[in-house]
């Protein structure tokens, strides 16, 4: 392959020119004359209509007036607040005598008649004069000075938080992640107020330039975790990063893989209750889905609102939710294999129904079943995608027509319908979104084996799928943990939810070091009198 | 993934479990009974015997070269040559093994669940499971075999508890009278070769994390494999009665007497699903093994080369020598249990004996 693309490239023989750049290179110092300066951030700055260059004039002692530029981004500053805050400060009163007029001496200024701009900092290089516009500061630069001024007076449009959507509950705080990264990690240092939450940030996107943070509590965390994820997040070059999912399939361990192995969470209870487990989060900018890891097969079958309620009824839920699980995952094929292979299994008055309703369908019930499932499917899809106002017309042509007319056409059994709608309810009881996808995906191999090796073909398919999951990994955890390998100490939070005082250890894989949470004998019961 | 992987001793445990319950319940319980009748039960309990003998011959030779499987040691202990030669045999066994498990699982298959499905098809998608976890390593068979064994042992004791109704203790009798004592120890001969199955633990134990009390805990495990199996095939004797010696897996048969509520009459076909797990953990143990004893005696590096020639092998294998059930039963019957003593119990003894002998020799100048 290679020589003979060199073959058909040949290296070009004009030696290459170097042009001109009129572009500073990084790390360049900047100009002391204003003109300059200007020039050189009008260039970079060309064509981009939402870059606002402003002169102004600061009277001073002397009388001539010190002039600066100020530039900044339009609708990422507050320009309320900065001509009020800033400007109107320097250009109302002449400023004092100075031996030098330099930046330093206007941030001394600037401190001295106390404005509140929220940072104001110095910058000598070019490239940060830029960075510092684009991340929405404004910049303003001393005419005869190298250094410019940096002020953070941000003030864009954020949405206000909200409970999330994806994840609503009945008990349990209400707030939700936003589009901002800092809003997002102050919801959760307001959660664990303690040193050991520690956050490190990082700066990913070729051109997003996107600040991620990784938080994680020191002394609860496993260290090589920690460090695997951060090793993991610096080894990312990509151009863009939009959405968390963007660094997820960078991280992941195994991409080859239909279960998600990073959690995504709008709750920040979710995420404080993963970062005391020993887990690692990371937060985004730009979007209120915060990553989660390393996370097992069976917290994807947790919901955080189990922690809430009272224990029993969380046990109840969680035992019915795996059911539901198996439920959506297979019900449709047990049936195929019923209804073809192994018609003993089913007893024999509904065996008789069943029988007597497939009598007039056309179809094999594997044929029929694959026919259903995937029109389910569409029929889900299309009502997630459509504008709310068609959505209605769509789901009654979908439960008149699939449903009603199929089934009185002789097309379509009718077990065969109450099987594919009860999957589609077991489908909907998964507290994660991603993860019902891939048990969602995971059906239909299934109903192929089942539609040609019956029980035996479903049994062979789970033995694949637990194969599949044992060798999975998230982080270095084994993604099947509790179960394979076994750790009958963290049995207490999986399939069933012991109390609280009763929960006395952190979760084993992940929390290996800092393992005890709660101390023994706690738990409550009638006041005893004491002799 | 790293290249050593380990297992624990619960992971140990699960692996041999299967090793004996998996495939004796259902093909042997009934080939016992034609030599013993109503007393297949106290067969089984001599018939542990080999397997007392391989767990010590085993964990003693495992003791005495820590960290070796049987053919590197058996290397050290007879040469360059005697150990390829020993190495041989054991491949050889070991492909008996993986070749037998498939048979039974295909006959099996194709007798109860899928008699019109063709017999390649059903083994190959049942090889192509054992591969893929053979692929991915000792670590997930072991992981696996966590995950599938409890969920066999809990559904076979259900069906236990659920068949206690039909059983009537009464066809046990008479436990003792005429030659008793030959029938039981006749029957007991067919049984025993899968317990001298224990031979795979020569392959095992290199891999357990840590060797501490492993005898104990083997001890263990054949008492509670030896109080199942006696416990299966007095489920099946005292439901089928004088039926037993007349049936074809018998533990199957009689599970259709389960009823359910009066609502689930046939609960039968969810055995094949249930003991699929089983046997899926033994197989993939077992052509594990093949695997292992392959690259270790070739000097390959991984064993990863060898799974799918293995794999291949064993599906010719299994089409070849035991084509139908007859030839399957017959086998096991008449040539394993023989076969099987020599390979699995005298082999390893006379390696051992072997080794004893030369650390005496090398011991004794030393101290003169």
């Amino acid at each position: 392959m290679r020589p003979y693309r060199r073959m058909k490239r040949p290296k070009s023989i004009i030696p290459e020119v170097r042009l001109p750049d009129p572009v500073p290179e990084a790390g360049d110092l900047l100009d002391k004359a204003l003109e300059v300066k200007e020039k050189q951030l009008r260039e970079t700055f060309a064509n981009c209509s939402d870059v606002v260059f402003r002169h102004i004039v600061c009277p001073d002692a002397v009388g001539q007036g010190i002039r600066m530029l100020i530039t900044y981004v339009d609708g990422l500053v507050d320009t309320k607040h900065l001509d009020e805050a800033v400007l109107q400060v320097l250009m109302r009163q002449p400023l004092p005598p100075a031996p030098a007029v330099t930046a330093a001496w206007v941030q001394e200024i600037l401190a001295d008649r106390a404005v509140p701009a929220a940072q104001v900092g110095v910058v000598t290089t070019y490239d940060e004069v830029v960075a510092f516009v684009l991340k929405g500061s404004v910049t303003m630069c001393v005419d005869g000075d190298e250094a410019a001024l940096t002020l953070s007076v941000v003030g864009w449009k954020q949405r206000g938080i909200e409970e999330p959507p994806s994840e609503p509950v009945i008990r349990g705080p209400r707030e939700g992640f936003v589009e901002s990264l800092r809003t997002n990690t102050a919801m959760v240092r307001r959660r664990i107020r303690s040193p050991k939450l520690k956050m490190q940030t990082f700066t990913i996107g070729e051109f997003t330039k996107t600040d991620v943070v990784l938080a994680y509590v020191d002394g609860i965390a496993e260290p090589s975790v920690v460090e695997e994820a951060r090793r993991r997040i610096q080894r990312i070059d990509i151009d863009a990063v939009l959405e968390s999912a963007f660094l997820e399939e960078f991280i992941e361990d195994s991409p080859k893989s239909p279960f998600p192995q990073v959690q995504s969470t709008e709750r920040p209870d979710v995420v404080s209750a993963n970062l005391l487990e020993g887990r690692f989060a990371i937060f985004t900018d730009g979007t209120p889905f915060a990553l989660v890891a390393p996370v097992v097969f069976w917290g994807a079958l947790n919901a955080n609102e189990d922690y809430y309620e009272r224990t029993f009824m969380s046990s109840f839920l969680r035992i019915l939710r795996i059911t539901f699980m198996l439920v959506s995952l297979l019900l449709p094929s047990v049936y195929v294999a019923m209804a073809t292979f192994q018609q003993e299994m089913i007893p024999t008055t509904l065996l008789m129904s069943i029988s007597a309703a497939r009598e007039s369908t056309p179809f094999p019930a594997v044929i029929e079943a694959l026919f259903m499932e995937i029109v389910f499917e569409a029929l889900r899809e299309a009502g997630v995608r459509m504008p709310k106002q068609i959505g209605q017309a769509m789901s009654i042509v979908g439960a008149l027509v699939i449903g009603q007319a199929a089934v009185e056409a002789g097309i379509i059994s009718a077990p065969m319908v109450i099987v594919v709608s009860f999957t589609g309810i077991a489908s909907f009881t998964f507290p994660r979104y991603n993860f019902g996808i891939a048990i969602r995906l995971l059906r239909f191999p299934m109903l192929i084996l089942s539609g040609i090796f019956g029980i035996y073909g479903i049994a062979i398919g789970i033995v694949i799928l637990v194969i599949h999951l044992v060798s999975l990994r998230s982080f270095g955890v084994p993604y099947f943990t509790p179960v394979g390998p076994m750790h009958f100490q963290d049995f207490r939070d999986v399939f069933i939810r012991v109390p609280r005082w009763a929960m006395r250890y952190r979760g084993g894989m992940t929390a290996k070091q800092n393992t005890i949470r709660i101390p023994a004998g706690q738990q409550p019961g009638p006041q005893q009198d004491k002799e | 993934m790293s290249s050593i992987q380990r297992i624990s001793r619960w992971q140990f445990v699960m692996l041999l479990l299967p090793i004996v319950i998996a495939t004796e319940i259902l093909p042997v319980t009934d080939l016992s009974a034609k030599f013993a009748h109503q007393r297949t039960w106290l067969a089984m309990i001599p018939a542990t015997l080999t397997g007392i003998w391989s767990i010590w011959v085993m964990t003693e030779l495992a003791r005495r070269h820590p960290g070796q499987s049987i053919i590197q040691y058996a290397m050290d202990i007879l040469g360059k040559w005697g150990g390829r030669a020993f190495g041989v045999i054991i491949i050889l066994q070991t492909f008996i093994y993986t070749t037998k498990v498939a048979a039974e699982m295909m006959t099996f298959i194709s007798m109860f669940a899928l008699p019109r499905t063709p017999k390649p098809m059903i083994l190959g998608l049942f090889l192509f499971a054992c591969g893929v976890a053979v692929w991915a390593g000792i670590e997930v068979i072991a992981r696996c075999a966590e995950t599938f064994i409890p969920i066999t042992i809990t559904f076979f004791l259900f069906v236990f508890i659920c068949l206690l109704p039909n059983m009537r203790p009464a066809y046990v009798r008479p436990v003792l009278g005429p030659d008793w004592f030959e029938t039981v120890i006749q029957a007991a001969i067919v049984p025993s070769a899968w317990y001298g199955e224990f031979l795979l633990m020569g392959f095992l134990l290199p891999f357990l994390e840590t060797s501490k009390n492993v005898r104990r805990m083997s001890y263990y495990l054949l008492t509670f494999i030896g109080v199942f199996v006696v416990m299966i095939a007095l489920q099946s004797t005292m439901v089928a009665g004088p039926l037993i010696e007349k049936l074809t897996y018998s533990y199957y048969i009689t599970a259709r007497y389960i009823s359910l509520g009066d609502f689930f009459e046939r609960i039968d076909p969810l055995i094949i699903s249930i003991w699929m797990y089983g046997l899926v953990v033994k197989e993939a143990v077992c052509l594990f093994v093949f695997a292992t004893c392959v690259t270790q005696l070739t000097g390959l590096s991984d064993h990863r080369l060898i799974v799918m020639p293995v794999t291949i092998l064993t599906m010719i294998g299994c089409l070849w020598m035991f084509p139908n059930l007859a030839e399957l039963r017959s086998f096991l019957t008449y040539t394993f249990p023989i076969e099987g003593m020599v390979v699995q119990n005298i082999l390893p003894t006379f390696l051992l004996a072997v080794d004893m002998l030369r650390r005496g020799l090398d011991r004794s100048p030393a101290h003169a």
